[in-house]
């Protein structure tokens, strides 16, 4: 009978984490075919550079005509999504080589370029929510809790150019752009990373710093939060350290939340990403992304919009996961429905 | 004390790994900044003007050039040839090549190479942005080489070229790099774009790719075979991508970057100041212009599109643009003027009797009073028939100059009585719908060709002047052009693009802004970068630092 029961239960998991995951794959359809649908209707030319004066006035023709932007709309979003399922995003119309080579180039970059911001922010608010709730009441406190939300309401382009000027043109301490130096290779290993640090510095920066601002102001809310609920209060009452409550009950009770709006963060961080690259000449995603754009080169924009969706919508659906894990109320929700 | 020392050592090693991180050892490195990506350095599909420059360093051609400014033209001189003898009506060349150019395989650059070149340009499936472009040779239908007519082999390093009778033959119609058969015949031809042969072999040239990395940097190293080898060739040259314009001058002035083009007039003076940098100005081969849309015999058009048929409504708005202002002003006269699309570089043609038009607005609102267009409601615009003279004029965004030139047209033609709405677009679309001939007005640009090149701009008809983008059509005109393309003696020919000149400025086809200057800023550390209206990086091999 018990048996029965597990069973029933372990079915109804499944179905719950499946139709999530439709639901993901709805979403993903949706935004494939709207960008392949938005690239077709938007003004612009792929084929463009081939219209001049000192080409063939055939060379425009046959180019386009390899692309496949001679045929009808409807018959390139069928060929489109018969070679996505086949793994074939196609050849780049600028590069001239595979989609899928030229994110294969770029994404390590920015999924380490992200992840080591994504570091920096966690690590940072944290040190930050340490030190201020060590310190009430301190300067530290009070200066964030007034300019947390003009931080915040900083985009990334406008942190980027003042550090730009105030650091690379100002006091020349860090390079204005490019990942590494010119003669990288002939470096030592301390050179290398030497090299990395200074380079990277700013653009870490730059991205990071919203996402530090996000994470405080999230966490010491929660935190503040916790620490009024009874069984704190009566913990500390008790004569339970203050530290160690806080570490073992505040904290851990805070950060859950937090996970839910993980999956957003990463979308904002590939956003910055996009940005932070192109203003610091990064060879990642997102400048590929920008010049793919400019240029109308189909292919890859959708190759680009492919990984970066696969990427937010399979951390969305990991938050969404954690949550129905551990949010009794959204799995209540879920059986109710 | 335990920690203090901890943090003392941590201190101590950070300070060693920074002493350690000694500046980069430039002696035989140069950085060549550029603002715009690099796409391909196959030969066939090079399409900038640098990517075919850097492609040059790698696969070397028949011929080279140079600008001789004295005759105020090209020169050409061999590169794989040995001699070059023409028959003499130009019908066809005889040419033999060097013996001592290998392949990286070890074997000689043959004609089979020279054939096999011409043969895949000239391809429809290859799809090479020299397709269609061999006016002078013998063509199939489908517009490639007829080779059998076309080539003549002699032996291994000797063949001769046939070219269509009367036609005007030159060096440039052998101009083409030489790439390797051995290499290029094992790729197929409608993959020949995304075959990656180009970054794995090298050449004949005095480089060759040693790494690529896609929106950073090619880098070239010097080869050791090639026939510009030397032991003074630079080991290293390294064209770094940074497209905003702000950081390269930045790179320039921290001496990352050690030459780079397109520098603003604002900042040269001050880059000069520095006095590390030479600044040489590339003039000569690019214009801006103000194009009209002149509709002539075109039948769907309104009357109020047709503003711009009557060259002597052209001429007004010319003289109602003060131009030298611009010039001035927003280039700081690093440009200058012009009446026609032949530069003075060119000085062998130039007519030095057509003159750039004066700014006049007394004489233009004489003109346009005189074509009917009078202010008679009194709302400070001319009218015609209950029309209002004017129009929307389009130019593409992100380029400071033409938004500069857009307001100073709009307040200097406000002055004349004309009214221009501006529509700054993309780029792309900009240029898009310049090329479907979508404006009234707008405002670009053309680079010119060398040798000069005048048909595909001038021509009334569309096929064989895509570049005619504001309908312009003359008879005389046409005739001259078709004329160009036949053997003529020098004086026939000269005369004859004087001619042109003139029928050109009269009916002002177009309105001709100013002549656009490229500052090239150079690292004095650099000798002998010689900058020529042809190209800024060339010859690289001849470069030296001091």
């Amino acid at each position: 009978m018990l048996g029965m029961g597990n069973k029933l239960r372990m079915k109804k998991k499944w179905i719950e984490i499946l139709s999530i995951f439709f639901s993901y794959v709805f979403t993903f359809w949706l935004l494939i075919s709207m960008i392949f649908i938005l690239l077709r209707l938007s003004p612009g030319d792929p084929a463009l550079k081939y219209l001049s004066p000192q080409l063939n006035s055939h060379l425009y023709d046959y180019v386009k005509n390899s692309y496949g932007l001679d045929k009808p709309v409807v018959e390139q979003y069928y060929l489109f999504i018969y070679n996505l399922f086949r793994g074939d995003f196609g050849i780049s119309y600028n590069y001239r080589v595979p989609v899928s080579s030229m994110i294969m180039e770029t994404a390590p970059f920015t999924i380490s370029f992200s992840l080591v911001s994504f570091i920096i922010q966690v690590a940072i608010s944290m040190w930050v929510i340490f030190y201020v709730h060590k310190h009430k009441g301190n300067w530290l406190e009070k200066s964030l809790n007034k300019i947390s939300l003009f931080l915040y309401s900083l985009p990334t382009m406008t942190i980027g150019l003042v550090l730009i000027y105030i650091f690379s043109i100002q006091l020349g301490l860090f390079p204005l752009s490019d990942v590494h130096s010119t003669n990288y290779d002939e470096l030592n290993f301390f050179q290398k990373l030497f090299d990395l640090v200074k380079h990277l510095t700013l653009p870490l920066i730059t991205l990071s710093l919203p996402g530090i601002i996000i994470f405080y102001n999230y966490l010491h809310g929660n935190i503040e939060a916790t620490e009024r609920k009874s069984f704190i209060r009566f913990m500390i009452a008790n004569g339970f350290d203050k530290n160690i409550v806080f570490k073992k009950h505040v904290i851990p009770n805070s950060i859950s939340p937090l996970i839910s709006i993980l999956g957003t963060e990463l979308g904002i961080l590939l956003g910055g990403a996009v940005i932070t690259e192109t203003l610091f000449g990064l060879p990642g995603l997102g400048r590929l992304t920008v010049s793919a754009i400019l240029t109308r080169d189909y292919p890859l924009i959708i190759g680009c919009v492919f990984f970066s969706g696969v990427f937010v919508l399979a951390a969305n659906f990991l938050a969404d996961l954690y949550k129905l894990k551990h949010d009794v109320q959204l799995r209540e929700n879920f059986k109710n429905l | 004390m335990k920690v203090i020392l901890n943090k003392l050592l941590s201190i101590c090693l950070i300070l060693v790994i920074c002493l350690s991180c000694n500046k980069e050892d430039k002696s035989n490195l140069v950085v060549i900044g550029l603002e715009n990506e690099i796409q391909t350095l196959n030969p066939l599909y090079t399409m900038s003007e640098v990517e075919a420059n850097i492609s040059e360093l790698l696969f070397l051609g028949l011929v080279g050039h140079d600008w001789d400014y004295g005759k105020g033209e090209p020169t050409s001189f061999p590169v794989l040839a040995s001699s070059i003898e023409w028959e003499n009506d130009s019908s066809s060349v005889l040419i033999s090549l060097r013996n001592d150019v290998k392949w990286e395989n070890g074997k000689d650059l043959t004609v089979d190479d020279v054939i096999f070149s011409f043969d895949l340009y000239s391809d429809k499936s290859v799809q090479s942005r020299f397709y269609g472009t061999f006016y002078n040779f013998y063509l199939n239908k489908d517009l490639s080489i007829d080779l059998k007519k076309t080539f003549e082999i002699i032996n291994s390093h000797k063949f001769r070229i046939n070219f269509l009778p009367n036609r005007n033959t030159s060096y440039y119609d052998f101009d083409y790099p030489i790439l390797p058969k051995y290499l290029f015949e094992k790729v197929h031809r409608n993959n020949l774009a995304s075959s990656d042969t180009i970054s794995i072999t090298s050449g004949t040239g005095p480089y060759k790719i040693k790494e690529w990395k896609k929106n950073q940097y090619v880098k070239l190293i010097a080869t050791s075979n090639s026939i510009y080898s030397s032991p003074t060739q630079i080991k290293e040259l390294v064209f770094k991508i940074v497209p905003d314009y702000t950081s390269r001058l930045y790179q320039l002035k921290n001496n990352d970057i050690d030459l780079t083009e397109f520098i603003k007039p604002e900042d040269v003076e001050n880059l000069a100041s520095l006095g590390r940098f030479i600044l040489k100005q590339r003039t000569g081969r690019e214009y801006d212009y103000l194009g009209l849309r002149a509709y002539g015999a075109e039948s769907n058009s309104s009357a109020k599109t047709r503003l711009f048929d009557s060259p002597k409504i052209r001429k007004a708005i010319s003289l109602a643009i003060n131009r030298e202002s611009i010039v001035q002003e927003h280039l700081r006269n690093k440009g200058s003027l012009m009446s026609n699309p032949v530069a003075p570089i060119f000085s062998s043609v130039l007519n030095k009797d057509v003159i750039p038009l004066p700014f006049n607005l007394n004489e233009a609102k004489l003109i346009l009073n005189s074509e009917g267009w009078n202010d008679s409601n009194n709302d400070g615009f001319l009218d015609k028939n209950g029309i209002t003279f004017s129009f929307t004029l389009s130019f593409p965004s992100g380029n400071p100059l033409r938004e500069y030139t857009a307001i100073r047209i709009q307040n200097n033609l406000k002055a004349a009585g004309i009214k221009v709405e501006l529509q700054s677009l993309e780029p792309n679309v900009f240029f898009e719908k310049m090329f479907n001939k979508q404006f009234e007005a707008w405002l670009a640009g053309w680079s010119i060709p060398v040798p000069l090149n005048l048909k595909p701009y001038w021509h009334s008809d569309p096929k064989l002047a895509p570049g005619n983008i504001s309908s312009y059509k003359n008879k005389r005109v046409d005739e001259i052009l078709n004329t160009l393309d036949l053997r003529l003696s020098n004086n026939v020919r000269n005369n004859l693009i004087k001619e042109f000149q003139k029928i050109i400025s009269e009916d002002q086809p177009v309105v001709f802004l100013f002549w656009i200057d490229n500052s090239v800023a150079i690292n004095s550390r650099l000798r002998n970068v010689k900058v020529t209206p042809l190209a800024t990086i060339q010859k690289c091999w001849e470069w030296e630092i001091n």
